[in-house]
């Protein structure tokens, strides 16, 4: 038991530090660059080369096509390392590359190309991917549609997408 | 362990005394200093905890938008429909009008109010037990426990309510003069244009001005007062959207306001009985979301256990001391009106069972936030129970203090809003609470 002041310093000090570690180390296993985590993503096939984003930086090779200004990069980057705006169907933003390069919906797209109908016609879906998470950006412009003002935008997961299917 | 000299004098024994008017006595630095330390650490981290981005989510949370929408109103000079009285929207409403409509203006009034019911709480303990340590340990009780930081951090009202029940006693406890009536009458009557509940502490405010000699053939004085601001802010909503300001006006605008209540008939699915809120079995997610990682950010509405169900063990010894020497000696000493420590006993007792019995008859539903108020006196019996421990067995007053503070930080994710993975969220909840 405690015995006088110094022994209560020390467990004071021990308890400060413990919880310190507590707060800092006892909420779950943190994000690592490795992991790869399933994500759903809303869609409709007109969203392939319709949505843009504007950031200065480039992330492990990838970059938008714009930067934070709206003026385009040059040279374009190219398809597979381009960056598009995408939600989760609770809202989340995730910037991810190549997306419909991802065989199940490059198949998805040809199956109702967005030239043969208006956008409002064509009929929304659910991409479940497994994306590896590369970083989160704290601020990007966002256009969902090329005739679409930009938006600022914050807290943006930037994934690649590793293999894709698609529920209707 | 033999008690210090510093520790004995602190509180006083069960049932005896204090005498009138003492002052309060601080614990020496050199014998008490890291129980103090550990205590500011406590609150220091409480108000960190509150603060911690305050502005996030951009959007609103549980019922942030009924009180945001109706202050936005305000400043648009447009009637809203109120679901309660007006003046914390209008509070809100002024912040909004200086800061800009954002998220930091909406949930700044509850911030500030949160951090003043750490001193209010504080000041209020040190009176009743005579002793500063035990209000040191309330204080910090209050800065680190979940529910009160959860309604430091959202645009609702019941934190606000809580500084101004708190507020009102304070007056009322420690003062002798008329003003101590009048600013009672006044906190009293803006907890009570809060929501109708905090009626409860208008008329305890006005038992205890009946109770303290000085103040007694002021009570009267109470009363009017806090009517008075009652009316005044639901007057100036009204003129400010360019309606009358009458009496006739405030009342049809009350009046229909308590039919509305008396009319709900809708049981909300996190709604929860009174006699529920001991446990508790069903805190209330403010908040809760999930991101791409895993990762959850959620706001409960969950005290620190340890302090809850101590709390409620608090009360129960703080009523047996009461009733023990006979309910004959607790009227003999309430109609004397002599600042005693059990008519201070006694009156965090009534301010702790009001808000509940409030709810008992109530015919519609009721929430767990409904307790918040009652906690806030409950934690002051229970400081005062630790400090008048930590007089007569000091390691065990002391390992008890550090263990709330432990949990408090295992809980303090869920409060804070500090990222989380869904297992560790899971881990701190009972099945019940998930």
């Amino acid at each position: 038991m405690l015995s006088g002041p110094k022994r209560e310093w020390q467990i004071v000090l021990l308890a400060m530090a413990f919880g310190a570690v507590i707060l800092a180390f006892g909420r779950g296993r943190a994000f690592t660059k490795t992991d790869v985590v399933e994500v759903q993503i809303t869609l409709i096939t007109a969203d392939r080369g319709d949505l843009d984003c504007g950031l200065d930086q480039s992330i492990q090779g990838l970059s938008c096509g714009f930067r934070s200004d709206g003026a385009a990069v040059t040279p374009p980057p190219a398809l597979e390392a381009r960056l598009a705006p995408y939600m989760t169907p609770d809202r989340r933003l995730l910037l991810v590359p190549g997306l419909f390069e991802q065989p199940a919906l490059s198949e998805r797209y040809d199956r109702e190309r967005p030239t043969s109908r208006p956008k409002h016609r064509l009929k929304r879906f659910i991409a479940k991917c497994q994306m590896e998470l590369l970083t989160k950006v704290p601020k990007v412009k966002v256009r969902f549609g090329k005739r679409n003002p930009w938006g600022d935008a914050g807290d943006a997961w930037v994934a690649k997408p590793r293999s894709c299917s698609v529920q209707d | 362990m033999k008690p210090t000299a510093a520790g004995q004098s602190a509180v006083a024994p069960a049932g005896t005394l204090s005498p009138p008017g003492a002052p309060p006595r601080f614990p020496a630095l050199e014998t008490d200093g890291p129980l103090i330390a550990l205590l500011l650490c406590m609150v220091a981290v409480g108000i960190a905890l509150r603060a911690y981005q305050l502005d996030e989510p951009h959007t609103l949370k549980w019922d942030e938008h009924h009180y945001v929408e109706t202050a936005r109103s305000y400043l648009a000079h447009k009637y809203a429909w109120n679901d309660h009285p007006p003046l914390s929207k209008l509070i809100i409403a002024g912040f909004m009008w200086a800061l800009g409509d954002g998220p930091l203006a909406w949930r700044l009034p509850s911030f500030l109010f949160g951090v003043v019911n750490i001193g209010l709480v504080g000041a209020l303990t040190a009176h009743v037990f005579r002793s500063r340590r035990a209000g040191l340990i309330a204080a910090a009780f209050v800065a680190m426990d979940g529910f009160f930081i959860a309604y430091s951090r959202t645009a609702l009202l019941d934190g606000m309510i809580v500084a101004f029940s708190l507020a009102s006693m304070l007056c009322v406890l420690r003062g002798r003069t008329v003003r101590a009536v009048l600013l009672a009458g006044l906190f009293s009557g803006c907890a009570l244009s809060f929501k109708l509940n905090g009626a409860v502490f208008v008329f305890a405010s006005f038992l205890a001005c009946l109770a303290s000699k000085p103040l007694r053939k002021y009570s009267p004085l109470l009363l009017l007062c806090a009517l008075f601001v009652f009316y005044a802010q639901c007057a100036v909503a009204l003129v400010n959207v360019g309606r009358s300001g009458s009496i006739a006006a405030v009342i049809e605008e009350n009046r229909a306001m308590v039919k509305n209540h008396l009319g709900y008939t809708v049981v909300h699915p996190m709604s929860s009985k009174w006699y529920t809120w001991f446990v508790p079995t069903r805190p209330i997610f403010l908040r809760r979301d999930a991101d791409i990682d895993g990762t959850v950010r959620a706001l409960l509405t969950l005290g620190n256990p340890l302090l809850w169900w101590a709390a409620i063990f608090a009360v129960w010894s703080a009523a047996e001391e009461l009733i023990k020497p006979g309910l004959a000696r607790l009227w003999s000493d309430l109609r004397s009106g002599s600042s005693t420590r059990r008519i201070g006993l006694f009156f965090l007792l009534a301010c702790y069972a009001g808000p509940i019995l409030f709810w008992v008859p109530a015919l519609r539903d009721a929430y767990i936030y409904h307790y918040l108020p009652s906690y806030a006196f409950a934690l002051p019996l229970l400081a005062g129970l630790i400090a008048r421990l930590y007089a007569t067995r000091r390691p065990l007053a002391l390992a008890f203090v550090v263990l709330a503070f432990e949990i408090s930080l295992v809980y303090a994710p869920l409060a804070a809003e500090l990222p989380i993975s869904q297992s560790a969220l899971n881990a701190r909840l009972l099945p019940g609470w998930r």
